[in-house]
């Protein structure tokens, strides 16, 4: 066997434990980490496949619209997944440190490391059509020659899908620098899985107008520009579909598959060589840039008011901080977030008629107010939580002071720019410009959710280990207050309505404010968690 | 005395570098030099980490890298490693030119990083095996050398296979960051500030392995700011302080040399640590203030 041969397969099984058994199992004992890639796989695979049953629903007769739709949700769970878990694979901060200075060239780091990727791919997005291959080749209308057709751009659109991944990363390697990159990964991550969201959301009502494709044909010209397209017309062309569309869908999805590997893996791999040293150089490299943004956004007249107390200043300095400057948090954090950030944009662009604008303008603002707690509890975790035994011995009565600095921060960084964003969107679209006054029970209620979301846990700031990022009861809460949401979306369009917006709005803020005040008592009364 | 030619055979830790007696073709004799340094240069942006360092290393010798913090130390070895590039200059290390054969200097090199970074998510002994098939030992003579490094640092064998990395505390971690660059029987050995984290018996352990690993005749290039454990364990000692090379040779002979009351004293000496004593009064002040 030769070296590279024999490295190949030992990166390949190296970035395959790594890329499976993930980041949460950092930390634990095997036992309790997945016992075995093989499961966690087959239950990935299982949910994949079910959630592939959903996309059956209403499937027409003629073949195109059928694979464009398995493409469209197939190419928009892939890219989610690979968005949300490549960062850390290809850019792994302590790799450099591992295995640079062994005998392994960062090529042969960065093809193992792609094939798996597309491995990994190939079987979510197999176990997704599987449902769909079914139907497709036995069901009514089916052809038997869509089962190898629809395999085999199944199998390309998963090499697509990763390449491009790659490709843009590298892009941005290579213009910004590792040490940007590592700054806007996460930017990145979130700016991917917002764009794949509502471009799967979108395009099938441009196509269309409705959410899912059942009558679009392979001539329409829009379609060039959505790549699932590419791949429902390789299918339409494999399965004897002729027609000049199908061709020029399919010589895309070709020309793509060729083309943005070879950019990936050919063209740009020194960039990835290049961009592993640079790892180790910014890391080594000292910088001379003064970092007092958040002291300068904590003197901030009101923001300095509420941040009086030395305790409550400390938790929004030390969430503030990592939220803007630590990797791991941030890689967790964001894309955790992103498609909390995106409902409510998709629920007010897909408002047609009025009626449903006020409904999905309240719901959005509504649904807004589950991110303060989803992110206190985010925060909850990090790589440092030993760090926090500095609290624990200074003279705190206890941590009440830093949930709710932590509450402060989320609030300040993330909740009030989207905010702001959603008004500005509310005011930008016509259909929903007169129905501004529906947002306010959302944003009303927003310190309610994030006090009792500062509960959950209890949501003390970066004092848990990042393993122990998964609990069944945090399911419960989150599910409860989205319930919370919806009867309060509700109830608001129905108060707008009935005329008592008014008196609705008033009665909110009362029960808000002794709400607030009561469960801020309890964090304030809460007590350090056991060390151990 | 360290070491006596007496006991050049007795055997180290992980016997599996006594299959390094026979030298490969191309490499070394045992009087001519294995590291071979000129003008090493690194800069980042404006600031220079390393200035102009030449040295020669023989085989057998161990060498301390003293320096305070920013000192180089750390880029200077991960340059020797391959791991950046450098600014201006070159090494040769076991026949190998860093330039022009980078993966040929890999192979000969055994690098225990200051961070100690592993794999988290990886038990030890799947982290051990993988970078076993990297230097291409075949999963036989692996096994059989990763059980002798166990057994030297007393790491029971279920630990190896039940727990994550993530889970080891920091003198686990070490002891297999230091399997790991020893694994592959290398002629040329780094260490970075190798003891952090390692307790009493494995530090006293390791200091016996690296004599013995000299005796070996692997060049040793030891990086620590701990400056007895360095004078004890190294017979030439180099400081440098800025990137710059201020002094080169053996601990006694430096200390006499310079007029230095101890090495501890030649060290601050040189590297500006001087006035201690005042400094700390001056810091104590200011609490009575």
């Amino acid at each position: 066997m030769s070296r590279s041969t024999g490295h190949a397969r030992t990166l390949r099984r190296l970035y395959l434990t790594l890329f499976l058994r993930g980041r949460s199992s950092r930390g634990l004992n095997l036992g309790r980490a997945p016992r075995s890639i093989a499961s966690k796989l087959g239950i990935n695979l299982l949910v994949y496949g079910l959630v592939g049953l959903t996309v059956l629903g209403g499937a027409g007769p003629e073949l195109f619209p059928f694979a464009l739709r398995l493409h469209t949700v197939a190419l928009l769970f892939v890219c989610l997944f690979i968005v949300g878990s490549t960062g850390e694979l290809l850019f792994n901060r302590e790799e450099s440190e591992i295995l640079l200075h062994r005998p392994v060239e960062p090529a042969e780091l960065l093809r193992a490391k792609v094939r798996v990727m597309v491995e990994v791919c190939l079987w979510l997005a197999l176990s997704f059509n599987l449902a769909g291959l079914a139907v497709g080749s036995l069901g009514p209308g089916g052809r038997l020659a869509f089962l190898p057709a629809h395999l085999l751009s199944t199998a390309l659109m998963a090499v697509f899908c990763c390449s491009v991944v790659v490709l843009l990363y590298q892009l941005c390697l290579r213009w910004l620098g590792r040490e940007r990159v590592d700054n806007v990964m996460t930017g990145l991550q979130m700016l991917l899985i917002l764009l794949v969201i509502v471009g799967a959301q979108v395009a099938p009502r441009m196509l269309e107008q409705g959410p899912r494709f059942t009558s679009v044909g392979p001539d329409s010209p829009l379609l060039l520009a959505f790549p699932p397209a590419w791949f429902a017309g390789l299918d339409a062309v494999l399965t004897g579909n002729f027609e000049a569309g199908a061709l020029t869908l399919a010589g895309f999805a070709a020309a793509a598959t060729l083309l943005v590997p070879w950019l990936a893996l050919g063209r740009l791999a020194g960039t990835y060589q290049e961009g592993l040293q640079d790892g180790i150089e910014s890391t080594t490299a000292t910088h001379d840039r003064p970092r007092d943004g958040i002291r300068r956004l904590m003197r901030m007249p009101g923001l300095s008011w509420l941040l009086r107390e030395p305790g409550r200043a400390a938790g929004f300095r030390l969430c503030a901080a990592y939220l803007a400057r630590d990797r791991d948090t941030k890689l967790r954090f964001y894309p955790s977030i992103a498609p909390m950030l995106v409902i409510p944009v998709i629920l007010l662009a897909t408002t047609f008629s009025s009626e449903a604008s006020e409904l999905g303008l309240s719901f959005a603002a509504a649904y807004l107010a589950t991110v303060p707690p989803l992110a206190n509890n985010l925060l909850r975790f990090t790589q440092d939580w030993e760090a926090s035994d500095t609290f624990r011995t200074t003279p705190m009565a206890g941590p009440g002071p830093l949930v709710h600095g932590a509450r402060l921060a989320v609030s300040v960084l993330v909740v009030a720019p989207i905010t702001l964003l959603m008004v500005v969107a509310t005011l930008a679209m016509p259909a929903t410009r007169g129905s501004l006054a529906l947002l306010l029970p959302g944003i009303l209620c927003l310190p309610l959710f994030s006090a009792a979301g500062g509960l959950m846990g209890p949501a003390i700031p970066l004092f848990r280990a990042t393993e122990e990022a998964r609990s069944a009861s945090r399911g419960i809460w989150y599910f409860l207050m989205m319930m919370g949401a919806m009867i309060l979306s509700g109830v608001g369009v129905a108060a707008w309505k009935f005329g008592i917006f008014a008196p609705f709005l008033v009665l909110e803020t009362l029960t808000v404010a002794i709400g607030h005040r009561l469960l801020c008592r309890r964090i304030d009364a809460l007590e350090w968690p056991a060390a151990e | 005395m360290r070491r006596s030619p007496a006991s050049a055979s007795s055997n180290c830790a992980g016997s599996g570098f006594r299959d390094f007696r026979s030298r490969p073709r191309g490499a070394p004799a045992r009087n001519r030099t294995v590291i071979s340094v000129r003008q090493l240069t690194k800069r980042f942006g404006p600031q220079t980490a390393v200035d102009s360092l030449s040295f020669d290393i023989a085989p057998g010798q161990v060498v301390g890298l003293l320096g305070p913090n920013g000192a180089g130390k750390s880029t200077t070895l991960r340059m020797l490693t391959g791991m950046l590039r450098p600014t201006a200059g070159t090494a040769e290390i076991y026949g190998h030119d860093l330039l022009t054969d980078p993966m040929g200097v890999k192979r000969s090199v055994g690098f225990v990083p200051d961070s100690g970074a592993v794999y988290s998510s990886l038990t030890g002994l799947e982290f051990l095996e993988t970078i076993a098939a990297i230097y291409g030992i075949d999963a036989g003579a692996a096994g059989e050398r990763i059980r002798q490094f166990l057994g030297f640092f007393d790491l029971g064998s279920d630990v190896l296979t039940t727990k994550l990395l993530g889970a080891y505390s920091k003198g686990m971690k070490r002891k297999i960051v230091i399997t790991a660059a020893l694994l592959h029987n290398p002629p040329v050995v780094f260490f970075d500030e190798p003891l952090d984290g390692l307790d009493a018996n494995a530090a006293v352990g390791f200091k016996t392995l690296i004599q013995t690993l000299a005796r070996e005749g692997k060049a040793i290039i030891y990086s620590s700011h701990i400056l007895d454990v360095v004078e004890r364990v190294c017979d030439r000692i180099m400081i440098i302080d800025q990137g710059r090379l201020k002094v080169d040779g053996p601990p006694a002979e430096l200390v006499a040399r310079h007029g230095a009351r101890s090495l501890e004293h030649l060290f601050t000496g040189l590297t500006g640590g001087e006035d201690l004593e005042r400094k700390a009064e001056e810091f104590a002040r200011t609490f009575r203030a």
